[in-house]
């Protein structure tokens, strides 16, 4: 393929990036703060308040946990990003060879189609406002009423034409929308914050005063409300840290730090850290909290009526925007995973095919409500195959082993990445089954790192032996 | 004209952010504040697409 069609398609696919087409640190502190501003950081926001945190523990977590993730891009994804200048599935191809990519391909392409569900469910919160239907509380699992399921489908059938038509126009109205979403999510918060001065009767006149207003009216603390788990400062340290642990450990970002000139490029991450996984979480569980002070019986996580209530229309257009400009790209690449696998297809089909089963997770409430738990399911499937390329890449040349073995040997499939993988698993959900507190699903996958990169280490060892 | 356009898209941030901080020091209502918001909303959005668009085309 010329680099003039290569160009066109705006990707290398098959080969390093050049460095003619590297782009500066600018170019990624857009995207990541646009990326990290999406429909879900209203759920999150909210889950943290259901989750009982206190001021402290979700200040200083979320300040903890969002650095470790930045680190994480720099120091883990952006040095083999910007050396090889690779996708995540070309590389892994090299490693794990057709067959196991394939594989990854179909859990990433599940997971993504989940999240897209909890995205569309964000949006219909929204036309529940306007359409005024039952929709669903903090513990439903089920779809409560026609009127949501139909909300959903409409959102949901939308969002899949036009990410099978490609998504484009979306992308432009995407990034149209970043810096005024961002400014909204501010404005969420400065409002909440007013109003919970008016239903208190505080006096904030000094930081000590505001600090007293959070700890004693915003994030108290205390027990979680039913059917949720207490979150403590290391929860939200390691929710932060890990929600996009696909992204930065699990390597996904290869593919979009290998077009950075510098592998520091990476601290562009922060730019989406804090802004959408700061601000926006506290913005959005203000709000949360605002409603639990002025009615402890409706703990429903609803951004529609959250955002109507601080911003009305403003605030509605922002959920509907965040939801779809985000559900729309998550749907096109779990279609781009899918078609891999089933490379007959078109992608439109598949595109659709993807975009509709997505729409019908979004109608069950249960995957939005624990998003807290699903994103960190999410984060650990993905996480050991980031281990595999790491050690792939700094580990095995040192210890005289072949870097890209399926490649080598023209593999379909490389056992060694496969066991470290589906053994990986295993362990760490043995390890949360066990109901330790210190092997909560929040937590398992740090040691799952590590387990990851010793099973391939030494599982390479054991299928190198005896090669020169 | 398209200078024009960049110029009411930057108003309107900054209206989107003074009107919360004008309810924040009691200035304005929080319906005035809605209404702000929205009318930001629009200005942001017809302006925006008149030059963001293009340039990201350029």
């Amino acid at each position: 393929m010329t680099e003039e069609k290569q160009e066109k398609h705006g990707e290398f696919e098959r080969e390093p990036v050049p460095v003619s087409k590297t782009r500066g640190l600018k170019a990624f502190v857009g995207m990541y703060a646009g990326e990290h501003c999406a429909g879900t950081e209203l759920m999150i926001g909210p889950l943290f308040v259901a989750a009982g945190v206190s001021a402290f523990d979700v200040l200083g977590g979320l300040f903890l946990g969002n650095l470790l993730a930045v680190l994480s891009w720099m120091f883990l994804c952006a040095p083999i990003a910007v050396r090889a200048r690779l996708t995540l599935y070309y590389q892994l191809e090299k490693i794990c060879g057709r067959n196991l990519v394939t594989l990854y391909n179909l859990a990433n392409g599940v997971m993504f189609c989940f999240l897209a569900g909890s995205m569309i469910t964000v949006s219909a919160t929204a036309l529940g406002v306007w359409f005024n239907f039952p929709m669903p509380g903090l513990n439903d699992l089920l779809p409560n009423s026609v009127g949501w399921v139909l909300a959903v489908l409409g959102i949901g059938t939308i969002i899949s034409v036009v990410a099978a038509c490609g998504y484009d126009t979306v992308s432009k109205v995407a990034n149209i929308a970043a810096p005024w979403m961002v400014l909204v999510f501010f404005g969420f918060g400065i409002i909440g914050l007013r109003q919970f001065i008016e239903v208190t009767g505080a006096e904030v006149n000094s930081l000590s005063s505001l600090w007293e207003l959070c700890t004693t009216s915003i994030w108290t603390g205390g027990d979680p409300l039913p059917g949720q788990i207490k979150f403590t400062f290391w929860h939200v340290t390691f929710f932060a840290w890990f929600c996009n642990m696909a992204m930065h450990v699990g390597m996904s970002d290869l593919s979009v730090l290998r077009f950075a000139k510098k592998s520091w490029h990476g601290v562009a991450s922060a730019s989406g850290m804090y802004v959408g996984h700061f601000m926006a979480w506290l913005a959005a569980s203000i709000l949360y909290a605002l409603q639990l002070h002025m009615d402890p019986t409706n703990t429903n996580v609803l951004p529609g009526p959250l955002a109507y209530r601080a911003a009305g229309v403003a605030g509605l257009v922002c959920v509907i925007v965040a939801g779809w400009t985000t559900a729309n790209p998550t749907i096109y690449r779990a279609g781009l995973a899918f078609q891999a696998i089933m490379p007959n297809k078109s992608r439109f089909a598949v595109t659709i095919g993807t975009g509709l089963l997505a729409t019908l997770a979004g109608m069950f409430p249960a995957i939005a409500m624990r998003l807290l738990g699903f994103v960190a399911i999410y984060g650990l499937i993905l996480m050991p195959m980031g281990a595999v390329i790491f050690a792939d890449f700094w580990i095995l040349p040192k210890l005289g082993l072949k870097q890209y073995y399926a490649e080598h040997r023209s593999l379909k499939m490389n056992w060694a990445a496969g066991i470290a993988w589906i053994a990986t698993l295993t362990i760490c959900v043995a390890l949360v089954l066990s109901g330790k507190p210190q092997f909560q699903i929040y937590f398992v996958s740090l040691p799952g790192w590590f387990i990851a990169s010793a099973l391939y280490i030494g599982l390479s060892k054991l299928q190198q032996k005896g090669e020169a | 004209m398209k200078k024009i356009m960049e110029i009411i898209s930057y108003l309107a941030l900054v209206l989107l952010v003074v009107a919360p901080l004008l309810f924040y020091a009691e200035k304005i209502t929080l319906e005035l504040n809605k209404t702000l918001m929205l009318v930001a909303t629009i200005a942001w959005f017809a302006s925006a697409l008149c030059w963001m668009g293009r340039k990201s085309e350029s």
